[in-house]
């Protein structure tokens, strides 16, 4: 009976994801519409033509200004990842620490929470400030905004594990760094790769507002260029270009996760 | 029967003003199945956390009579091990060739396996890596503890799992597995906290005439706790009634019926004599 229930359960799993697959569709038909709508948009005149550049003029930009692009994206991208790679670890410390001595969490969760309400663009003027216009204060800045989704969500993974399953460690004699390895850790997989992947978005995003505020390249500094040169078919290109680097890390991550959670697919 | 095993001397606990045990004296002896059963709430799972050592309690001792002499396979795990923690043994006795030593294990773990209602098992670990948990733990390397729990799959009517995830397996295979790593703790002594009562009907009952007819070749003795009559009667030697607030124990039941039992002994008017007895008494 119980097997029969297993069945079933996995041909509804299978079932949903082939729903899924359908559903994907949808948000490619709704992009392609509103594309359409907005090239007709400008080739019809319904907005002047200095005010909102048409995709076709947007791609067009993207493709002149492609190696341009390219050397700026570097800059950017190192910066995002070097502040990620910090922001990542010291989350995962700070997290394994708040974990494992109630009292550092008590002292230091209110204050993880409250200092989110600081927007990072009020910050990034006065790293520039302190650390000039190199790209230590970009770094420093990613770090600050990544650290935060790293550290909250390995935190709640940390402490979804079973109290039961601890329990039973223990009489098992399992030291602490036993049940770190063999429980904890593992159930907190998934938040883990939450957090990196919510990390690796707010970390190109505070790269790029980072060097808006400072700096001699990067996309950021591309983007306020070209603002001020007016060319908004270039400032939509990079615009796009920032967010295609995002998902396509968020993605990266994704294939990463599957690869070191491999019961995840039984599921 | 055969020799005391365990005995448990006056434990008493409570939490803060709530009184929950009080003067629990319960005894086991080699190869029994003992049975504790009474209400939900009433303390159970707090008696089996004191006698595993998780929590200590204000009153009493729990008593481990080690007799060294487990099944075969079992002795063969604790060779491999190389880690007998009974050395701390604080006498010992020679009697009829066994020796005999007597431990007090009150408020400490790692004497007594311990089995909770939930299975428990780690999702991201392979079936044979969860049943092998308990020798990992012991730092056993992993080829060796692998090996000697994929020669118990077979036993245990799981064969073929190896290396499947848990959430791949039914309820009662996932008990079976939960089952085979508490004897794979190659304790002498096992705890059973209701281990089928999260089961459905219909394979709880495939389960415990399994559990019987695997009870014949193991030599373990257990402590079993359940709110199922039924349940107590068919596989337990004794019962220990556990009732009241805080929680004693009321009365002892022996069930005198020879084992391996099977089902049809559910039937008998005998069983319904046991049951009517301790339905009183609950």
């Amino acid at each position: 009976m119980k097997n029969d229930n297993n069945k079933n359960n996995r041909k509804s799993t299978t079932d949903k994801s082939v729903k899924l697959t359908g559903v994907n569709f949808v948000p490619v038909i709704v992009i392609v519409v509103f594309l359409l709508v907005w090239q007709a948009a400008c080739t019809l005149h319904w907005v002047p033509g200095y005010m909102l550049p048409s995709p076709i003029q947007v791609i067009q930009a993207f493709i002149g200004d492609f190696p341009l692009l390219m050397s700026h994206a570097k800059v950017t991208l190192i910066e995002a990842l070097l502040g990620l790679f910090c922001g990542v670890l010291l989350g995962f410390v700070c997290a394994v620490f708040m974990d494992s001595f109630p009292l550092v969490k008590k002292g230091l969760y209110p204050i993880l929470v409250i200092s989110q309400t600081i927007p990072p663009v009020a910050i990034a003027p006065l790293l520039i400030l302190w650390f000039s216009y190199g790209i230590a204060p970009k770094v420093i800045l990613v770090v600050l905004v990544s650290f935060f989704p790293m550290a909250v969500g390995l935190l709640d993974g940390l402490q979804s594990v079973d109290e039961d399953m601890i329990k039973l460690m223990k009489s098992m004699k399992a030291t602490k760094s036993q049940i770190f390895r063999y429980a904890k850790f593992p159930a907190a997989l998934t938040e883990f790769f939450s957090g990196v992947r919510m990390a690796v978005a707010y970390s190109v995003v505070g790269a790029v507002i980072s060097e808006w505020l400072g700096g001699f390249s990067g996309l950021g500094v591309y983007m306020t260029r070209v603002k001020k040169s007016m060319a908004y078919d270039k400032m939509f290109a990079v615009i796009f270009f920032v967010s295609v680097i995002s998902l396509l890390l968020m993605a990266l991550v994704s294939v990463i996760q599957r690869k070191v959670m491999p019961w995840s697919k039984v599921r | 029967m055969g020799k005391r095993i365990l005995t448990v001397d006056n434990i008493s606990k409570s939490y803060g003003d709530k009184h929950v045990l009080e003067n629990i004296n319960i005894t086991l002896n080699q190869g029994e199945l003992v049975s504790i059963l009474g209400v939900s709430g009433v303390g159970k799972t707090t008696l089996f956390n004191v006698l595993s050592g998780l929590i200590m309690p204000d009153s009493g001792n729990v008593t481990l009579y080690s007799h060294n002499s487990a099944s075969g396979i079992q002795s063969s795990v604790v060779s491999n091990n190389g880690n007998t923690d009974s050395d701390t043994g604080d006498e010992k006795e020679v009697a009829g060739g066994d020796s005999t030593q007597t431990t007090d294990i009150t408020g400490k773990t790692g004497y007594l396996s311990y089995m909770l209602q939930k299975d428990l098992l780690l999702p991201h670990k392979t079936v044979i890596e969860n049943a092998a948990l308990p020798l990992l733990l012991n730092r056993m390397p992993k080829k060796k503890a692998l090996k000697i729990a994929g020669e118990q799959f077979e036993h245990f009517g799981i064969e073929g799992t190896q290396y499947q995830y848990p959430a791949e397996l039914s309820g009662g295979m996932r008990q079976r597995v939960a089952l085979l790593r508490t004897y794979l703790c190659d304790k002498e002594v096992a705890l059973l906290d209701e281990p089928f009562s999260a089961l459905d009907t219909i394979t709880r009952a495939s389960m415990q005439q399994w559990y019987i007819d695997m009870m014949k070749d193991i030599k373990l003795s257990t402590l079993f706790i359940t709110h199922d009559m039924d349940e107590a009667i068919l596989l337990s030697d004794r019962i220990y009634i556990l009732k009241g607030s805080p929680a004693s124990i009321a009365d002892e039941i022996i069930i005198d019926e020879p084992k391996p039992r099977n089902s049809e002994f559910g039937l008998t008017d005998k069983f319904l004599s046991y049951k009517k007895i301790i339905r009183d008494m609950l």
